[in-house]
């Protein structure tokens, strides 16, 4: 077996800048936990199914364990502690919290990465089309109810902080 | 004023804190220097001999550092004991050993300094099988002459028992019915979403392993693991933290001592995650299983008494079989005054899987045989189905009420529980409504099952086959420490997977000793250096409320009996003039006579000739004074099982 | 489930990414939005010796209007198919089928050119494309070729792509505007892949009251889409805007039957190709049934 050609990637992480050479074969999942320390990235499935891995990459959410770290390259990446603003908790993570939407909270940091994706596009979303952009994401634990909830909670809370 | 109380309060889990901001402290996120990382190369047959293994093109890749045999395995640790006495030790290791026995068993693990190079080296590694005739269907497993799983054994079956319990034959003599049927349930896995892990820590030097695991039984997994290391239980050290849900599937010894194998060759910690199809593989699945089911019912209606044949498909469980069978015991009767039970109960082996403490155990096909029995019942009798199930039912006014087979049913109004169910599901207008829509040409049901969940009862079948009528079901500690400082730090047996069990406790813990809930300390982990933890220590079978709730509470009075006999002599009191409330210990007439717990702490933590004196000075107070230190208390509880 | 190793290209023009696939990485495999491609290559299903990865190439995302017809670029994203204002207007077929593949997160990042590349007959593309008779570019070292859909998609995973070529665009023709048209399907879980799924769309006269003809085709439970000929004849003798309820049930049901019989021999070999049989005629029907009431109301 050759040893593979590293590849250099350059990316920006919850707004601070990672330059390196990676491995081709290297999942973006595995280099935000293991080079660069982003546990918050949990690993349910590693083939797309699941949703516990989500990240946002340029703002939209995406698995980041069917993408590779080279195809990040360039690309500012947002994952779940990249959220909250120091102590200050991001209106969806308010709203798990408030709504208990989650138990073990494996599937957390996916669920609300992908409710960000949702709000910033429909900031009114119907329970339909929380459940449809949700759909993707498992939860083993919750049964989905308290996380719909939350959804909607913190979309209201979003639209009432925006109003003047 | 006596402070709030914290117990009854709905408050935001303290743990979902760090869930939703990604900092969950889950098996799959510790790391440490120079860790390797495990894959394992698995049966691709369910049953076959192990004619050859060749690892060495695999150990020629640079970064893999070791690979492991079941042959190796055999050589550096004992079977793994199963939790029933079997008469005679079954070679069942954490690697397979001379055959397979499932497509999917562990055949040969590689440690590499990454998971991806692990993995290179399994597509290296050459296995020669010669096939054997399987057998998966547990019925055709007991016949004679099917393919045997363990020679020595002569047989598929683990275990067969039978148990009666009040007149079985003579309720079914005098029945006015005997209806019988047969039931198969399907196997099935509830998946946690995050999959098994463990990181293996072995220092040759002191011969000690260091374990981390997401195991969430872990007073069950140490005795196995060593055993079958041949260590004493001094020499390891189990840590769980997070774990990210259970459902019974977070339990695999052989993991374990795989690892800890593996940390012993290569020299370094390792790390093995199950990947996800490792997982839907060779996860813990719940038996399939065959039921014969008999129930004699009386003239009117009445049941008299059920017959279980019980057959459950183990797959290769050799660990804890019997309890997807015994476990029915629990709920045979379910919440039904019936006065005579006879349970037989066969686990036997086949070539699948292991099954083990999946989700309800056992229970749940109970629950579906009986209940669909009565429908069945109902509609050969003409009967109405929930007047035949309410007519049954056992009634409040028996309560407490022991079923025969010696199930404590503590309290509960049954028939009211129906009623408001009745209502709730608004069941006399659905009815309308199905009318309606059959005249329409659509056909709408309503299904209807009662279930009793008996909780916190899990040994009942450790000690129907170990014959240990003392030991309990259920038991479980806790420790509650004041710190030199006035903190309070609480420590438990328990492992969590997000029930909130850490907030649970710090309300507790608060009420009992008077303080503010935040400034109650729970760990998230289980340490068995530092927790205290009995054989049944871990999560399951919602023991949480029945059991661990008793240990932290007791643990908690003790503290509070230390403090009030060390206020009692600083302040000149007796004890039961004092009260625990607002972080201080005070006077129940005079609140401004009190001493803070840090003034107490620090008199306990530094004033040692003073600490004494309290200590000896106070006889008075009363109940019993236990040994051990002044800062802590440990309490342990058991409910006996009768 | 890691990936193996491969060797990296990233490439930066549509002629080097062809260079490479037939020179220096001639076993490797394109990689577009990586959705299909890399869960196969972490469950090691798939090994390819290099990858060439085209997200770096300009100017193969778009969607744009060319007169009588739409062209798609292959690199572009299902998410931005699913929002697009021209689609939504021109191709409503398309922009109908386009939610239902897989979820959000997917539709990030997964393309047009790698679902149709792909060729999995669950997939929605191929089944709403080939009702649409798009056409696919495909350029190769030898320059550019044109494959109708019914062409295209050969069977199981397979293409009419050669070894060495690159989709590079969809061109949809509007020649013809739909008077009425409907994708559906069934999958077990919201945004799974489908076990079966239908397009319908239904042309009519210039006055707009006959049904002039109509384009059936089924996906999912076939290993390629399928066009239900029979079907269409049906519709096309037996359909007009102002068919009455009884005699349109009547025709409902034999295009459910009809679909049943057309497409049972594509269906042998599946698992329960009596249910899968039933489903299809059953989508195809309610297909009709939705496309009719879209005609009615326009
Ligand atoms: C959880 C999950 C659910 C999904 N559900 C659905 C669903 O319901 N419906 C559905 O349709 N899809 C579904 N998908 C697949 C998704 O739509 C993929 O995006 C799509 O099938 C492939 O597109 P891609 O761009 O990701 O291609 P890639 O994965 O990058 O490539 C797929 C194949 O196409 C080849 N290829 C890519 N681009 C080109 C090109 N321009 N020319 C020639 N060959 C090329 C690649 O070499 C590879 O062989 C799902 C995926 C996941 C992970
Ligand atoms: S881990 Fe990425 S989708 Fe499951
Ligand atoms: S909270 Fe456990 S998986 Fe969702």
């Amino acid at each position: 077996m050759k040893a593979p050609d590293l590849v250099p990637v350059s990316l920006e992480v919850n707004g601070v800048r990672f330059e390196g050479d990676v491995e081709p074969r290297k999942t973006l999942a595995d280099f935000l936990r293991e080079e660069l320390g982003f546990t918050g990235v949990n690993l349910g499935c590693e083939h797309g199914v699941c949703g516990a891995c989500s990240v946002l990459l340029d703002g939209a959410v995406v698995r980041s364990c069917i993408l590779l770290a080279v195809q990040a390259d360039g690309c500012k990446i947002t994952t779940i502690e990249g959220l909250a603003r120091e102590e200050k908790l991001h209106p969806i993570q308010q709203a798990f919290l408030d709504h208990h939407a989650l138990q073990c909270g494996f599937c957390t940091p996916g669920m609300v990465l992908a409710a960000v994706d949702l709000l910033k596009r429909s900031p009114h979303p119907t329970e339909i089309q929380i459940r449809e952009a949700l759909s993707g994401n498992l939860c083993m634990c919750t049964g989905y109810v308290n996380i719909v909830r939350a959804v909607s909670a913190a979309a209201e809370r979003i639209q009432t902080a925006e109003k003047p | 004023m006596k402070s709030a109380q914290w117990k009854g309060r709905a408050l935001h889990p303290r743990e979902d804190r760090r869930f939703v901001t990604g900092r969950g402290l889950y098996l799959p996120n510790l790391s440490f220097p120079k860790m390797l990382h495990a894959a394992i190369l698995r049966s691709i047959h369910p049953h076959a001999r192990i004619v050859s293994i060749d690892v060495a093109e695999a150990l020629k890749i640079p970064g893999v550092v070791c690979a492991l045999t079941g042959e190796q395995a055999r050589a550096l640790s004992k079977p793994l004991r199963p939790l029933i006495p079997l008469p005679v030790e079954t070679p069942y290791y954490c690697l397979a050993y001379e055959k397979v026995r499932y497509v999917g068993e562990p055949v040969v693990a590689v440690a590499a300094a990454s998971r991806y190079l692990a993995e290179d080296a399994l597509e290296k590694i050459r296995v020669e099988y010669e096939p054997l005739p399987a057998v998966v269907d547990p019925e055709a497993a007991m016949k004679p002459g099917a393919p045997l799983l363990f020679e020595p054994l002569e047989t598929n079956i683990l275990w067969h028992d039978c148990f009666t319990y009040g007149d079985v034959d003579g309720v079914f003599k005098q029945a006015a019915h005997v209806f019988s049927e047969r039931f198969f349930i399907h196997r099935y896995s509830s998946t946690p979403l995050e999959t098994f892990g463990c990181i293996a820590s072995y220092d040759s030097s002191r011969r000690y392993l260091t374990l981390w695991t997401n195991d969430q039984r872990p007073g069950q997994a140490m005795p196995i693991l060593a055993h079958s290391l041949g260590l004493f239980n001094t020499q390891i050290r189990f840590i769980t933290a997070d774990i990210g849900g259970g459902f019974g599937n977070k339990r695999k010894p052989p993991y374990l001592v795989l690892a800890a194998l593996l940390s012993k060759l290569g020299g370094r910690p390792v790390q093995f995650i199950e990947d996800r199809r490792e997982n839907l593989m060779g996860l813990v699945h719940a038996c399939n299983g065959v039921m014969e089911l008999e129930v004699a019912v009386g003239e009117a209606g009445r049941l008299l008494g059920v017959k279980v044949r019980d057959i459950a498909d183990e797959g290769l469980n050799v660990l804890n079989p019997t309890v997807h069978s015994l476990l029915k015991l629990g709920n045979v009767t379910n919440c039904y005054e019936i006065g005579a039970v006879r349970f037989e109960g066969y686990s036997v082996m086949t070539n699948k899987c292991p099954s083990g403490a999946n989700r309800g155990i056992g229970k749940p096909f109970m629950c579906l045989a009986l209940e669909r029995m009565l429908d069945n019942i109902a509609r050969r009798l003409g009967r109405d189905r929930i007047e035949l199930r309410r007519q049954n039912l056992v009634p409040p006014d028996k309560m407490p009420y022991t079923t025969p087979t010696g199930e404590l049913i503590d309290s509960g109004n049954f028939p009211e529980t129906l009623n408001k169910l009745l209502s709730l599901i608004g069941y006399e207008s659905f009815r309308e409504e199905q009318e309606k829509a059959r005249s329409r040409g659509r056909w709408l049901g309503l299904g209807l099952a009662l279930a009793i969940e008996p909780s916190t009862s899990n040994q009942s079948s450790y000690i129907l086959t170990s014959g240990r009528r003392n030991a309990s079901g259920a038991g479980e500690a806790a420790m509650v420490r004041v710190e030199s400082d006035g903190s309070v730090q609480v420590v438990l047996g328990d492992v969590g997977s997000g029930q909130g069990h850490q907030t649970a406790a710090a309300q507790i813990v608060a009420d009992e000793l008077g303080v503010d809930f935040e400034a109650v300390q729970v760990s998230p982990y289980f340490d068995s250096l530092v927790s205290p933890w009995l054989y049944t220590t871990g999560n399951y079978s919602n023991k949480f409320a029945g059991t661990d709730v008793g240990a932290i509470q007791g643990a908690a009075k003790k503290v509070k009996e230390k403090l009030l006999s060390l206020a009692a002599y600083l302040l000149k009191a007796l004890p039961e003039e004092l009260e625990l409330a607002d972080g201080t210990v005070r006077s129940k007439k005079d609140p401004n006579i009190r001493k803070t717990l840090q003034e107490l702490a620090q008199v306990a933590y530094r004033d040692l000739l003073l600490r004494h004196r309290a200590q000896s000075g106070h006889r008075r107070r009363a109940g019993p004074r236990r040994h051990g230190s002044w800062d802590r208390g440990s309490a342990v509880r058991g409910v006996r099982l009768r | 489930m890691k990936p193996a190793s491969f060797h990296y290209y990233r490439a930066r023009s549509l002629q080097e990414a062809l260079d490479l696939l037939s020179g220096a990485a001639a076993n490797g495999k394109l990689l577009a939005g990586g959705q299909s491609l890399i869960p196969l290559m972490n469950l090691r299903l798939a090994r390819p010796e290099a990858l060439i990865d085209l997200n770096s190439i300009p100017g193969l995302s778009y969607i744009r209007s060319e007169g009588n017809k739409i062209a798609i670029g292959a690199l572009t994203r299902h998410r931005e198919m699913e929002f697009s204002e021209l689609l939504a207007k021109e191709l409503p077929l398309l922009a109908e089928a386009i939610p239902q593949i897989g979820h959000p997160a997917i539709r990030n990042r997964g393309t047009l050119g790698g679902s149709l590349a792909h060729a999995d007959p669950a997939a929605e593309l191929p089944c709403v494309l080939t009702a649409l008779d798009a056409r696919m570019v495909a350029a190769g070292p030898d320059g550019e070729r044109v494959i109708r859909a019914e062409d295209f998609f050969t069977g199981f995973y397979a293409t009419a792509l050669a070894d060495h070529e690159i989709l590079k665009e969809v061109r949809i023709p509007l020649d013809r505007h739909p008077a009425g048209w409907s994708f559906v399907e069934f999958a077990r879980r919201h945004g799974d892949f489908a076990l079966a799924e239908a397009s319908v769309l239904l042309f009519a006269d210039g006055a707009g009251d006959r049904c002039t003809s109509a384009r059936v085709v089924i996906g999912g439970s076939v290993e390629k889409p399928v066009r239900v000929q029979d079907v269409e004849k049906l519709i096309q003798d037996e359909i007009s805007i102002r068919t009455q309820a009884s005699s349109l049930a009547h025709v409902l049901r034999r295009v459910e039957q009809l679909t049943e019989t057309e497409i049972r021999s594509s269906i042998a070999g599946r698992e329960n190709p009596d249910y899968l049989c039933h489903l299809t005629g059953v989508l195809a029907r309610r297909a009709l049934e939705s496309a009719m009431e879209r005609w009615r109301k326009a």
